[in-house]
C-alpha cells in the first residue's frame, strides 16, 4: 500500500520532482542496506542461508556451524535472537529448508538435520549423500539448490594446485542433479568456481569466477551435457552416468576468443552474459531470480548476481535469442559490509545478504556480515530492458526518458569487445573498439530508445558496452547506472529501425577514439615509468635492492620502505598471492587518487595494466599474474617525503598500500 | 588373578613409540641423550632405603597401592622417604625421565639453583597441581593414568649471559606436550644436584637421559664457493650457470635480488667431534636439498621458513665436503638457513643471520567444548605415516577434557587426546587452506584402521573400510554424537563418550546383527592381559571391557589385535 501511494505522488508531481532536484540520488534512496546486528562472540561468516516461512532466517557458517536468527527483520526492538541450532559441520557453503528438516553441504557430504524433539537444535546429522575429497582446500561444495520441478543441483569446485585447477577427485568441476534418495546424477562439466546458481524461468544457470581458462566472471545458462568451459573435470567424462565425452585434451588452449573454439567444440556453452572484470565485479558469488511480484521494485523476471570481492550485487537481464539465453548484466547497489556471498528472499519480498570475506579480501571490510537490502518503493532511473536487435539495441526504461537528452548524440557511447579463451588466469580485454551509434528512435512513451547501427558491427561473441550518461529521465534525473554490457552470442533477425523515425546522429558520432588493439598499449609516457632492465649508465649495479611481496588479504609483505634519495633501485615485485596485482609508486599522498583514476579507466583498465596516466604515477610495475614476478629500476625521488606504493587494480588500492619514504 | 609385568623387551619398542609420537609435533630428539646405566648404581650416588632395584613392576591402573615387583635391576622403583641423587650435574642441560606412577602418586625432581618440577598421577593430594608443575600451573594436565608410561623431558639453563642470579626452564614437556616454556626463575647456586624424590606412591623410573650443553661449535664451514643458475624453479635441474663466486657466509644474499635461480653452495665442513649431527634446514623456495661427502642427506621440497625439516648424520671428525642447493621460487621472499647441533650441543646457525629472515606470524585459532556440553569439529586429519589426509573426520571434545576423532569414512578411531581441544588455525585462518584439525592436548594415535568388519572367520586378516559405509549420527541428550555405520547388510551404532580418564565406547548391532561382525578393540605390538577384562596396549593405554564378552587376541601381521565378536552390544573403555 505504502509504496503505491508514492508512485501516485511521484508520478504526476512536479513539486515533488523539484524537491528531488535538490539533491543528487543515490542507491540509497531506492534501496536500503539495512545492518542485522550480530552478537560479538558469533563468526557469521556466512556460507548458506534459508529463510523460513515462519520468519526466521537459518545461516550456515564457514566455521561449521548452523545459527537460527529469529526477528531477522529487526521488527520491534530491532533486536534479532540468535540460537545455534548445529556445529561441528566442515565448512558448509549451502543451506536448503525443506520443512522439516534441513540440508546443509559440507566439503565432503549433504547432510541432513533435523530437530527431531523440538529442543530447538538439531539432533540428527544424517548422512544424505557424500562425495570423496582430495584434501585440496579448493574443494569447496555448494548447495543444494531446489529446482521449481523438485529436483535438487549442487555443484562442486575444482582443486587449486599453483598456476591452475585440477579435478583430484570425481566430479570436481560439475554440477549434479541430487534426488530425495540422495542419488547424484552428473548434469554438466567446466565448471570452476561455481558458488552461485539456481533456476531462472525454468531453466538452470550457474555464475563463474575468473580463473584458469575464465577470462571473467559469466553466467551461464547449463542444459545437461554443456561443457561450461574449464577442462579440469572433464577427466571424469565418459565415467558411468557422465552426459560428456569430451576429454581435457579435446579443448585447445589457442587463446582465440571462445565463441570461435564453440564452433568446432559443440558441447562448449558460452556464457548467456559476462560480468567484464572489474567493471562489474571480480568474483561472482549467488545468483536469484527476483519473484518478488514488485515488492522488490520494477526488475521482476530479473537476475541478481552477488560478489564476493566487490561488495555489490548486479542485475542481469536475459531474452532468448534463437532459442539461446543471452543478455546484459547492469550495476545495481555497491556498499555491502563484507564479502557478498548468499542471497535469499525474504518473506517481504527483501533480500537477505551473506557476506563472508575471510581468504579473499573484499571493497567492504567487515570479515562477515549479515544485511537485508530493502526497496524504499521509490522508482529508480534505469535501463530496465537491454534488448539485441538485428542492427542494434532496444533499451526500455524504468522511467519516461527526456526525449531530447536521448537525441543528443553525445548522450550515447557505444564499445565492444572480447576476452580470450586459454588456461591463463583471466584474460585482457581484446579487439576493443569503438561503435558509432548511427541514430536513435524513442519511443511515443518515451520508455523506451532504439539504438541503431551498422549490422556489420554487431559482433556475435562480443560484450557491447553501451553508455547512456547523457540520457535524463522526464523528471531530469541521470540514469542511476548508466552503463550495460550486452553479450550477443546470436544476432537476432528483427526487423531493421525505421530509418523514418530515426533520429540521425552525424558521422562524427562515438568521438572517442580508442586504442586500437594491435597498437602498444602504453605510450611512451608511460613507458619510462617502468624500466625492466638495468638502465644504461648503471655500470656499477643498483645502490639499493629491494624485494616485496604480497600477502592473502590485499596487502604487500612490506609496509614501509626507506630509501635515500636519488638513489638507484631496483625493486623486485614477487606476486604470490592467487589474484592479480600490481605495484605502482605514487606522489605523497597520491595513493588513492591514482587508485581512483585506475578504476575509472574503465574497459581500458586491464590493456594499461591500471596504470592511469597521470603525473602521481612516478614508478610502476605491469599488472602481474599470480605467482610471477617483475623487477623494475629507477632512480628515487631527489625530494625527502613520504611517497606511497599502491596495487591500482580495480578494489584494491584502498587497503593495499605501503610508505616509500624517500630520505637525505 | 593375572597381572601384567612389565618387561624390558617391551619397554624398547615402548619407547620407541613414544618418541615416535611426540616428534610428530615437537623437536624432541630422543638420540641426542646419554642414558644413564641404571644397573651401574655408582651413577646413581647413594641409594637411600627408600628406593630399590627391580626387573619388572607391576602396577593396576585403579587400585591404590598393588604393585608387586620381582627384584632385579633395570628398574628404579622409588617410595616416600630421602631423594635419589643422580650423579647429574651441570647449569645448561636436557633431562629425559621414563617413568610411570601408581595411582595417586606424585615425585618432585629438583634442579640446580633451586627450581623444581611435580609429576603426578591425576591431581597431587589436597592440592590442584597437575603434572609438570614448577611453582607455576602447566599449561595443561599432560599427565597419564596409573601403571602407563610417561615421558617428562626439562630443558634448563642458568648460564645465561647476564643472568646470573636468574635461571631459566626452557621448556617442560609432559607426555610430549610442551607445558611451560621460557620460565625464569631464582638460581640458588646452594642446591646443586638433581635430584628425585617422591613424594607420594610409588614411582618407577625406567630410563633417564641427560645431556649437558657446552658453547662450542664442533661444526664450521670454510671454502665456500657458490654458484647461481637461471634453471626455472621448479625444473630440479642446474644447467644454466648465471653466476658463479666465493662467500664468507652461507646466504642468498649472494643472488643479488634475482627472483628466479637455483642457488648451490659448496664447501668444506671442518667437523672437531665424532657424533651424530642434527642438520635442519629452514627456506622458503621450491627445493631444498643437502648432501655431505657426496651423500644426499635431506632433501625436501616446498616450504617456507615456518617449517624446519631435520635429518640426523653420523659424521667423523676430519674435514668433509658440503654441498647445500636451494631453488628459490620466484614469487616468494628468499629465505634460507642451515643449522646444525648434536648432543651436548644447542642447534646454531651455519648461515649469515640475514639469510633467515623472521616469517610472518600467524594467530592462533581454537575450538573448546562447553562446560555441560561437547563440541564437534568436522575437518581433514592428518594420520601419522600417512600421505593422504583423512577427509571425512568427526572430532569430539568433550567437558571432561578428553577428546576423540574418528574417520567416518572408514569407521575408525584415529585418536584420543586429553587436555585442551582443537587448534583449528589451519582450517579458519584467512583460507584454511591445509583444513587440518590438531589436537591441543596429549594424544595417543590409535589404529587409524576401521573399528567394524565381517570376517569370514575369526582367524581371517582384519579388513579395512571394506564394507563400512556412514550413515549419520544422533546427537544424544548430554551432546555426544551416535554414529551409525552400516556394515554389509548389518547397521551398527557407534556411541563414544568420556570420562574423566577415559573414552568409552558402545557399540551396538541395530539392524542384521550378524556372528561374523566383529570390533577391533586395540591393535598394537604388544597387548597384555592385565586382568579379566583389562588389557594393556604397548604400555600407552588399557582397553577394558564392559560386557562379558570373549575377547580374542591374536597376532596378525606383526601386530597383535584385540578383537570382539559383535552379535551383542559391545562396550569398553580407552582409558589412558
Amino acid at each position: 500500500m505504502k509504496k503505491i501511494l508514492i508512485l501516485l505522488f511521484l508520478a504526476p508531481g512536479a513539486v515533488l520532482d523539484v524537491f528531488s532536484q535538490t539533491r543528487m540520488k543515490t542507491e540509497d534512496d531506492y534501496y536500503r542496506i539495512i545492518t542485522i546486528p550480530v552478537p560479538e562472540n558469533i563468526e557469521l561468516e556466512i556460507g548458506g542461508l534459508a529463510a523460513l516461512p515462519d520468519g526466521r532466517l537459518a545461516a550456515s557458517t564457514r566455521r561449521g556451524e548452523v545459527w537460527m536468527i529469529s526477528n531477522p527483520y529487526t521488527t520491534g526492538n530491532r533486536k534479532p535472537e540468535f540460537r545455534r541450532f548445529a556445529h561441528g559441520l566442515h565448512e558448509p557453503l549451502g543451506l536448503l529448508y525443506r520443512g522439516n528438516d534441513f540440508l546443509a553441504t559440507q566439503r565432503g557430504e549433504v547432510t541432513r538435520l533435523a530437530d527431531t524433539d523440538n529442543d530447538g537444535e538439531a539432533d540428527l546429522y544424517e548422512s544424505f549423500v557424500k562425495w570423496p575429497l582430495s584434501g585440496n582446500y579448493h574443494q569447496y561444495s555448494y548447495g543444494p539448490v531446489r529446482l521449481p520441478n523438485g529436483e535438487m543441483i549442487l555443484t562442486l569446485n575444482v582443486d587449486w594446485i599453483g598456476k591452475g585447477g585440477a579435478s583430484l577427485s570425481k566430479w570436481r568441476g560439475w554440477m549434479l542433479k541430487l534426488d530425495e534418495k540422495g542419488n547424484l546424477t552428473p548434469w554438466a562439466a567446466g565448471l570452476r568456481s561455481p558458488a552461485g546458481f539456481g533456476n531462472f524461468s525454468g531453466d538452470i544457470f550457474y555464475t563463474e569466477n575468473q580463473g584458469d581458462w575464465v577470462a571473467s566472471g559469466r553466467l551461464t545458462h547449463l542444459e545437461k551435457g554443456d561443457f561450461a568451459g574449464n577442462p579440469a573435470g572433464l577427466r571424469w567424462s565418459g565415467q558411468p552416468g557422465s552426459p560428456l565425452g569430451l576429454k581435457p585434451e579435446d579443448i585447445p588452449d589457442s587463446g582465440e576468443p571462445m565463441h570461435n573454439v564453440a564452433t568446432s567444440i559443440p558441447e562448449l556453452k558460452l556464457p548467456a552474459v559476462w560480468f567484464p572484470h572489474t567493471i562489474m565485479g571480480i568474483s561472482l558469488s549467488d545468483l536469484k531470480e527476483d519473484l518478488t511480484a514488485g515488492a522488490f521494485g520494477p526488475f521482476k523476471g530479473q537476475l541478481f548476481v552477488g560478489d564476493q570481492g566487490h561488495s555489490n550485487i548486479m542485475r542481469a537481464d536475459l531474452e532468448k535469442v534463437n532459442g539461446k539465453w543471452q543478455g546484459a548484466c547492469f550495476q545495481f547497489r555497491k556498499g555491502f559490509a563484507s564479502g557478498v556471498f548468499r542471497m535469499e528472499w525474504g518473506l517481504d519480498g527483501s533480500m537477505f545478504v551473506g557476506q563472508t570475506s575471510r581468504g579473499w579480501s573484499a571493497k567492504g571490510l567487515a570479515p562477515f556480515a549479515l544485511q537485508r537490502l530493502v526497496w524504499t518503493g521509490e522508482m529508480p532511473f534505469e535501463m530496465k530492458h537491454l534488448r539485441a536487435k538485428s542492427d542494434g539495441f532496444e533499451i526500455t526504461f524504468t522511467l519516461p526518458v527526456d526525449p531530447e537528452s536521448a537525441k543528443k548524440t553525445e548522450s550515447w557511447e557505444m564499445n565492444s569487445f572480447t576476452y580470450k579463451y586459454h588456461k591463463e588466469y583471466g584474460s585482457p580485454v581484446i579487439n576493443n573498439e569503438a561503435v558509432p551509434v548511427k541514430g536513435v528512435i524513442v519511443s511515443d512513451d518515451s520508455l523506451s530508445v532504439r539504438i541503431v547501427m551498422d549490422r556489420a558491427r554487431m559482433k556475435a561473441g562480443y560484450i557491447h558496452e553501451i553508455k547512456a550518461e547523457g540520457v535524463l529521465s522526464r523528471a531530469g534525473l541521470p540514469l542511476l547506472h548508466p552503463e550495460g554490457y550486452y553479450t550477443l552470442n546470436e544476432i537476432p533477425d528483427t526487423e531493421n529501425a525505421d530509418p523514418a523515425l530515426m533520429t540521425a546522429f552525424s558521422g562524427t558520432q562515438a568521438p572517442h577514439t580508442h586504442t586500437p588493439a594491435t597498437a602498444p598499449p602504453i605510450d611512451i609516457a608511460t613507458a619510462i615509468k617502468r624500466v625492466t632492465v638495468p638502465p644504461y649508465g648503471w655500470n656499477k649495479g643498483p645502490e639499493r635492492v629491494i624485494t616485496i611481496g604480497t600477502r592473502p588479504g590485499l596487502q604487500f609483505d612490506i609496509s614501509e620502505i626507506r630509501v635515500k634519495a636519488g638513489s638507484k633501485v631496483q625493486l623486485t615485485f614477487n606476486n604470490s598471492d592467487d589474484m592479480l596485482h600490481n605495484l605502482v609508486i605514487t606522489q605523497p599522498g597520491a595513493a588513492n587518487a591514482v587508485g581512483e583514476a585506475a578504476l575509472a579507466l574503465g574497459l581500458k583498465g586491464s590493456e594499461k595494466h591500471y596504470i592511469p596516466e597521470m603525473a602521481e604515477v612516478l614508478f610502476h610495475s605491469n599488472l602481474l599474474q599470480p605467482e610471477s614476478s617483475e623487477t623494475i629500476y629507477f632512480t628515487a625521488p631527489s625530494k625527502p617525503g613520504i611517497y606511497q606504493y599502491v596495487c591500482t587494480f580495480p578494489g584494491h588500492h584502498a587497503l593495499m598500500q605501503g610508505r616509500l619514504v624517500i630520505v637525505k | 588373578m593375572k597381572r601384567f609385568l612389565y618387561s624390558n623387551t617391551g619397554l624398547f619398542v615402548l619407547i620407541l613409540q613414544v618418541c615416535l609420537a611426540s616428534l610428530c609435533k615437537s623437536q624432541t630428539r630422543i638420540r641426542d641423550y646419554e642414558w644413564l646405566p641404571l644397573d651401574k648404581r655408582a651413577s646413581l650416588g647413594k641409594i637411600p632405603a627408600n628406593w630399590s632395584f627391580a626387573d619388572s613392576v607391576a602396577i593396576h591402573p585403579e587400585k591404590l597401592n598393588p604393585v608387586k615387583i620381582i627384584p632385579g635391576s633395570r628398574i628404579l622403583v622409588g617410595k616416600p622417604g630421602e631423594a635419589i641423587v643422580p650423579s647429574l650435574s651441570g647449569r645448561n642441560f636436557k633431562l629425559y625421565l621414563v617413568y610411570s606412577l601408581t595411582s595417586g602418586a606424585s615425585a618432585t625432581i629438583s634442579l640446580p639453583g633451586g627450581s623444581f618440577v611435580v609429576i603426578s598421577e591425576g591431581r597431587v593430594a589436597d592440592s590442584e597441581k597437575v603434572s609438570g608443575f614448577t611453582g607455576l600451573a602447566p599449561s595443561q594436565d599432560a599427565g597419564k593414568t596409573a601403571g602407563l608410561w610417561q615421558t617428562l623431558e626439562i630443558d634448563y639453563e642458568s648460564d645465561i649471559p647476564g643472568l646470573g642470579d636468574k635461571a631459566r626452564i626452557n621448556e617442560v614437556r609432559i607426555n610430549g606436550v610442551i607445558v611451560q616454556q621460557g620460565q625464569y626463575t631464582d638460581n640458588r647456586p646452594s642446591s646443586p644436584a638433581i635430584s628425585i624424590r617422591v613424594d607420594k606412591g610409588t614411582a618407577i623410573f625406567h630410563s633417564i637421559g641427560f645431556q649437558k650443553f657446552e658453547n662450542r661449535r664442533p661444526v664450521l664451514l670454510s671454502g665456500l664457493t657458490y654458484k647461481i643458475y637461471n634453471d626455472e624453479w621448479d625444473s630440479r635441474t642446474t644447467d644454466k650457470l648465471a653466476l658463479s663466486g666465493t662467500s664468507t657466509e652461507l646466504t642468498f644474499e649472494v643472488a643479488e635480488g634475482r627472483k628466479n635461480y637455483n642457488l648451490v653452495y659448496e664447501g668444506d665442513m671442518v667437523v672437531k667431534e665424532n657424533g651424530d649431527y642434527n642438520f635442519t634446514t629452514f627456506y622458503t623456495g621450491a627445493y631444498c636439498q643437502l648432501s655431505i661427502d657426496g651423500n644426499v642427506v635431506l632433501e625436501t621440497d616446498q616450504s617456507t621458513s615456518q617449517d624446519a625439516h631435520q635429518t640426523n648424520v653420523r659424521i667423523e671428525a676430519g674435514t668433509h665436503r658440503i654441498r647445500l642447493w636451494y631453488s628459490k621460487l620466484p614469487w616468494e621472499r628468499a629465505a634460507l638457513g642451515l643449522r646444525v647441533g648434536k648432543t651436548g650441543v644447542r642447534d646454531y646457525d651455519l648461515h649469515a643471520l640475514s639469510s633467515l629472515p623472521e616469517p610472518p606470524v600467524k594467530p592462533f585459532l581454537s575450538a573448546r567444548p562447553g562446560t555441560q556440553q561437547p563440541e564437534m569439529i568436522r575437518s581433514f586429519i592428518r594420520f601419522p605415516g600417512e600421505t593422504h589426509k583423512r577427509t571425512h573426520c568427526l572430532s569430539v571434545g568433550t567437558p571432561w577434557q578428553r577428546s576423540f576423532s574418528v574417520d567416518l569414512n572408514r569407521g575408525a578411531l584415529l585418536q584420543v587426546w586429553s587436555g585442551a581441544f582443537a587448534n583449528t588455525t589451519e582450517m579458519w585462518y584467512e583460507r584454511g587452506e591445509p583444513q587440518l584439525m590438531t589436537p591441543l592436548g596429549q594424544t595417543e594415535i590409535m589404529s587409524g584402521r576401521s573399528s567394524f568388519a565381517r570376517l569370514p572367520a575369526a582367524d581371517a586378516p582384519w579388513v579395512d573400510s571394506a564394507s563400512v559405509s556412514f550413515m549419520g549420527y544422533r546427537i544424544d541428550a548430554r551432546g555426544y554424537p551416535a554414529v551409525r555405520y552400516s556394515l554389509g547388510p548389518s547397521v551398527i551404532e557407534d556411541a563414544i563418550t568420556a570420562t574423566e580418564k577415559s573414552i568409552n565406547r558402545t557399540i551396538t548391532p541395530e539392524r542384521n546383527a550378524s556372528s561374523g561382525n566383529y570390533v577391533l578393540l586395540a591393535e598394537g605390538r604388544q597387548i597384555l592381559p592385565l586382568e579379566k577384562g583389562l588389557y594393556i596396549v604397548d604400555g600407552r593405554y588399557y582397553i577394558k571391557l564392559g560386557g562379558n564378552g570373549a575377547p580374542i587376541l591374536r597376532k596378525s601381521k606383526g601386530k597383535e589385535e584385540l578383537l570382539l565378536q559383535l552379535a551383542q552390544p559391545v562396550s569398553y573403555s580407552i582409558i589412558w
